[in-house]
């Protein structure tokens, strides 16, 4: 019983300390974040992510970097035991294995599903046209913002149940919490998350000339 | 004592007799009817059933479960409606109902119980692989390779994105995807458009006669009115079609057919015949005696065949069409004998004395036209042919007898007034419904109305006038037959000219839309969700092939799939004649081969995999429940490698709600061993020459394939059709000509009635190049009808052109035959407004045929017969 009454007040605690935004307000903070991200359309920075699957009985603890370059190219790199590298230019994702020697290749704009999915994760995070894809419910705590994101399509419930975001009091992403159907959830924190110069370079891809490709999608 | 005067003599002095008559034969029509008689809607019963084409459509109706589904396209008319919510709500509300045995609305794998479903699916598919594909599956479940492959997925999803999770969850031996691979998905592939859904649904019905599909499709509205109510937010359009919805909504457009086109023609014709003889009394006279031709007519059809296929409902228009022209051509002779003060027995006896003999080989002749559709091999005109020959030889025996009995009747004032009183309940019951329910009227309801009230309008006044006009024809025709004579031909001459000269075409339209009925919802519903699939929209070809056994056919389609893959672009065609192909191959499973390959798996290890499995699971920290799937594929192909071959099933193993089942049931045969590809062409076939080119790239030595498509058929049957035209056409012009010849026996005036039907055939023609009508599969069979019934009037103007008082003869028939003609065109034409494909082409072409017929009567065989008979000094 004594445990239930912690977590109440633990509960009870951080609604009281954040403070719901006005439909107004929320809409101005989502047109500063847009703003924000047009006047530094490339971020780069630092990620830990606590994955939970139902296909494990423990969650995935995985850490590395990231770069966003609005409005929809990104590039992600997993150190540790199981490295890979994840680029995606906006026409093409690859994700490269270096340990097996094997890359994924997926091309964008062929399957709409993938597309919008895709398009809608990155929204969530650069907040461009955020309001198509999501509800968006934001509130204000001491550290800063609190955006929960539920999907307005069935579509994309299929892939994403609710997406949390917390931000600082600057507009900068903090941390993600990603709930997904069949219970699995995604926790993202952001560290040294900072404005870069813009490199389009970056968020191109070449597999080395060994690695094996293979199109999960078809060609 | 002559024949005419005895039946006379029945009619006034025994009447009791013929009531007698008429109520056994009402009754025993009634009890034919109702015992018997049933209504067809399958529009492939309209097509001639020994061609191959239609043999395979009604062999994929009876051998495969696809014509129990019935297809949902769920359209979003605006960016509001959330169309994956919405057909979430629908599916789900459309697993409870008790109708419906089974609903995919996307991949099997992602409906509820795939994944436990795909192991059954997926265990026969992996016996069933080539030798080098097993030995593939053989390596993969060696322990060492379950522990690699665990292991490599394991580090693979920690990169959090990819196919890696998916391969895991669905696929963690990796055996499951290589056996599937063999398969073609093609249904549920409507999640590239965010705006449409397809949902298919496999419907519990009994069998697929029209009861049930109207049955089924009382559900399915039903249903629909439920789950849009029960959806508050911004609604899609929800389509419905397949088979069943095709034939309730054929069925029930026959229905309204029937009483529309019979009514219709009723009212026609009682306008034109009002318009003409300004009387109630022989009009009431006429619709009784139609009326039990009609009902005789339906027991006969009901007797010889007992189903009556769509095209025969409309019967009762034609024979209304047809048959008043007896009743008019005698009551004509009869009211001017009464005229001239005979009695009414007297007068009786002088009409049928004198046209006894035209109306029978008018309806002879009439009746030989119509039972020339005994050749045209297809079914539904067959029926029509006969039917309608029985009909009018029934009209024309009724005409001749029941008419004066229904002609003298004289109700008692208290019936009639009674009588009267009936009708105006009637009418005030009509007037309410009216005042209740005109403001939903549709616009098309509105539109027929405001059409069938001015085409009776233009009908009245046109009989009126002609009337008036025609009295002065037969004068004018004896006195200066060339005056009529000379404009007439050059002007029949150059419509006949129009015709056969290469200034415009008569087309041939080979739509599968021409076999719809009107505004049709089902084929609305199959359009708009194949622009959705099928974005080319191009009509796919489906071939069939059967075979003794199992193995047989899984080495047919093997053999087949591998030659029709190489007629595509990706098979390596040069000038591809497909561009997909969809096969059974990977599902008609070969038991030699899955015996062959359990044989092989016999010396395998599988404790060893197992453990390997188990091992695996602890060491990536993988939950043994979520894997149970897997481990279960292991236990079941060490059940198939220890000769338990009942788990490669698919009857035994795969529950009958399972979606897989679209799969399956889409390419065999539950029942046979027959199993159905689809293919795609570049473009629609619209030639024979393109139909028989794929059919010689899709032969295959020592194999029988069967093809069939809506475009393919009737590509098939446009020649044939063709060529049956002109053979009834052949048939029934030489009829004519016996049957002239026999009753006229002179060879001048046979040569005369047979030039005029050549002119008026000619005037069809240009009429058709002039308006843009179109010729079908259906109203190309009226050009012998035309013959057939467009010569009777030209026989009576014969016929009177022979008696000595010529002028008196024709000045007392030239009125009744050009009301009969323009009854038989506005009862053809009445079938014009009918929602029937088959029906509307037939009586439009019919009402123009007759309609230059008649003319061709009073402009060009009249006076040319006056000519022919040098009869210019008659009386």
């Amino acid at each position: 019983m004594s445990r239930f009454f912690l977590i109440l007040s633990l509960a009870l605690s951080t609604s009281a300390s954040a403070q719901e935004l006005t439909a107004p307000e929320q809409k101005a903070l989502i047109a500063r974040l847009q703003s924000q991200r047009a006047e530094f359309p490339a971020m780069s920075g630092e990620f830990s992510e606590e994955k939970t699957t139902r296909l494990l009985t423990k969650p995935i603890v995985s850490s590395g970097e990231i770069a966003f370059l609005a409005p929809n190219k990104f590039r992600r790199e997993i150190r540790g035991n199981s490295p890979s590298t994840t680029v995606c230019n906006g026409k093409e994702l690859w994700i490269h294995y270096p340990k097996f020697n094997e890359a994924e290749h997926y091309t964008l704009g062929e399957k709409q599903f993938f597309d919008d999915s895709l398009a809608a994760l990155t929204a969530g995070l650069n907040f461009d046209g955020v309001e198509k894809f999501f509800a968006v419910a934001a509130a204000k705590d001491s550290a800063g913002y609190r955006i929960v994101l539920t999907p307005r399509t069935a579509s994309l419930r299929r892939i994403l149940t609710a997406l949390t975001v917390w931000l600082d009091a600057g507009g900068t992403i903090q941390k993600a919490d990603a709930t997904l159907p069949k219970g699995d959830r995604i926790v993202t924190t952001y560290k040294n998350l900072r404005p870069a110069k813009t490199n389009a370079a970056k968020f191109e891809f070449t597999p080395p000339p060994d690695v094996k490709v293979s199109t999960p999608l078809g060609k | 004592m002559r024949l005419s005067d005895r039946i006379a003599h029945i009619v006034v002095h025994r009447p009791g007799r013929l009531w007698l008559a008429v109520v056994v034969l009402v009754a025993l029509a009634a009890a034919i009817i109702l015992g018997r008689g049933k209504l067809n809607s399958d529009v492939l019963d309209m097509l001639p059933g020994h061609f191959e084409s239609v043999q395979i459509y009604k062999l994929a109706d009876r051998e495969f479960s696809s014509a129990r589904e019935l297809m949902f396209g769920i359209v979003a008319g605006s960016a509001d409606v959330d169309v994956d919510a919405f057909t979430e709500h629908f599916v789900a509300m459309l697993r409870k109902e008790p109708w419906a045995v089974r609903v995919m609305d996307r991949s099997p794998i992602e409906a509820p119980g795939g994944l436990d479903d795909l192991r059954a699916v997926a265990l026969p598919l992996m016996l069933n692989q080539s030798e080098q594909d097993f030995a593939a599956l053989q390596a993969a479940i060696a322990p060492g390779a379950i522990t690699a492959r665990l292991g490599k997925l394991r580090a693979k999803i920690e990169a959090g994105v990819g196919i890696s999770e998916a391969e895991l969850e669905y696929d963690p031996l990796g055996i499951v995807f290589p056996a599937l691979k063999s398969l073609r998905m093609r249904k549920g592939r409507s999640g590239d458009d965010p705006m449409f859904r397809v949902v298919f649904v496999h419907c519990d019905q009994p069998d697929l006669n029209e009861p049930a599909c109207n049955a089924t499709m009382a559900k399915v509205a039903d249903f629909k009115s439920r789950a849009l109510a029960a959806w508050k937010e911004a609604a899609p359009e929800v389509l419905c079609t397949g088979r069943t919805a095709y034939v309730s909504e054929m069925a029930g457009k026959l229905k309204a057919d029937i009483g529309s086109t019979m009514a219709s023609s009723m009212v026609l014709v009682a306008l034109t015949f009002y318009a003409g003889f300004r009387r109630w009394k022989p009009l009431r006279a006429i619709v009784d005696a139609l009326l039990l031709c009609c009902v005789l007519a339906v027991a006969c059809g009901a007797a010889f065949f007992g189903a009556l296929n769509m095209i025969t409902i409309g019967l009762c228009s034609i024979l209304v069409g047809l048959g008043v022209d007896f009743a008019m051509v005698l009551y004509a002779l009869y009211s001017e004998e009464r005229e001239r003060g005979h009695t009414h027995e007297q007068a009786i006896a002088a009409a049928l004395r004198t046209h006894a003999s035209g109306i029978w080989l008018g309806a002879l002749t009439t009746a030989a036209s119509f039972l020339c559709l005994l050749g045209s091999g297809s079914p539904g005109y067959r029926q029509l042919g006969v039917l309608i020959a029985c009909g009018i030889l029934l009209a024309a025996a009724a005409m001749m007898s029941f008419f004066w009995l229904f002609l003298g009747i004289k109700l008692p004032r208290r019936l009639y007034q009674s009588l009267l009183a009936l009708l105006a309940c009637g009418a005030a019951v009509g007037v309410y419904f009216i005042a209740t329910t005109f403001r939903s009227w549709s616009a098309s309801t509105w539109q027929n109305i405001g059409i069938g009230a001015g085409l009776a309008v233009a009908t009245m006044a046109l009989a009126h006038w002609l009337c008036r006009w025609i009295r002065r024809l037969p004068a004018f025709a004896l006195d200066r037959p060339w005056r009529l004579l000379g404009p007439s031909s050059v002007m029949l001459a150059a419509l006949c000219v129009v015709a056969v000269a290469p200034v415009g075409k008569v087309d041939f339209d080979l739509d599968p839309k021409s076999l719809e009925p009107r505004n049709s919802n089902a084929g609305h519903a199959l359009r708009t969700i194949m622009k959705h699939l099928n974005p080319d929209s191009v009509d796919m070809v489906m071939a069939i092939i059967r075979a003794p056994d199992a193995e047989a056919l899984a080495g047919a389609w093997e053999k087949a799939d591998t030659s029709w893959q190489k007629l595509t672009a990706a098979g390596g065609a040069e000038k591809p004649l497909l561009t997909a192909v969809s096969t059974p191959a990977g599902l008609a499973t070969s038991p030699a081969r899955m015996t062959a390959n359990a044989a092989r798996l016999a010396a395998f290890d599988f404790e060893k995999s197992r453990a390997a499995f188990d091992a695996s699971l602890v060491e990536n920290g993988f939950p043994a429940a979520q894997f149970a799937g897997a481990r279960s594929l292991l236990d079941a192909l060490g059940d198939a490698a220890a000769g338990k071959l009942n788990v490669l099933e698919w009857q035994r193993n795969l529950p009958e709600t399972s979606a897989w089942w679209f799969l399956i049931d889409g390419f065999l045969s539950r029942d046979a061993h027959i199993g159905k590809a689809l293919l795609t062409p570049p473009r629609d076939i619209k030639s024979v020459g393109e139909a028989a080119e794929l059919r010689a790239a899709l032969a295959l030595p020592g194999v029988e394939v069967g093809l069939a498509g809506w475009g393919y058929t009737l590509a098939e049957l446009a020649p044939w059709s063709k060529s049956k035209m002109w053979q009834l056409a052949g048939l029934m012009v030489g009829l004519n000509i016996v049957l002239l010849s026999l009753l006229l026996r002179a060879w001048r005036p046979v040569a005369v009635l047979m030039t005029g039907l050549a002119l008026s055939v000619g005037a069809l023609f240009t009429t058709l190049k002039v308006t843009g009508i179109s010729l079908n599969l259906f109203n190309i069979l009226a050009f012998p009808l035309v013959l057939g019934v467009g010569v009777d009037y030209g026989i009576y103007i014969a016929i009177a052109m022979r008696s000595q008082d010529a002028r008196r003869e024709l000045s007392a028939l030239i009125k009744p035959v050009l009301l009969s003609g323009m009854t038989t065109v506005v009862g053809f034409g009445s079938l014009a407004w009918a929602q029937n494909p088959a029906l509307r082409g037939l009586g439009l072409l019919c009402g123009i045929g007759v309609g230059w017929c008649l003319l061709t009567t009073f402009v060009f065989v009249l006076p040319a017969t006056a000519w022919v008979y040098d009869r210019k000094d008659a009386k």
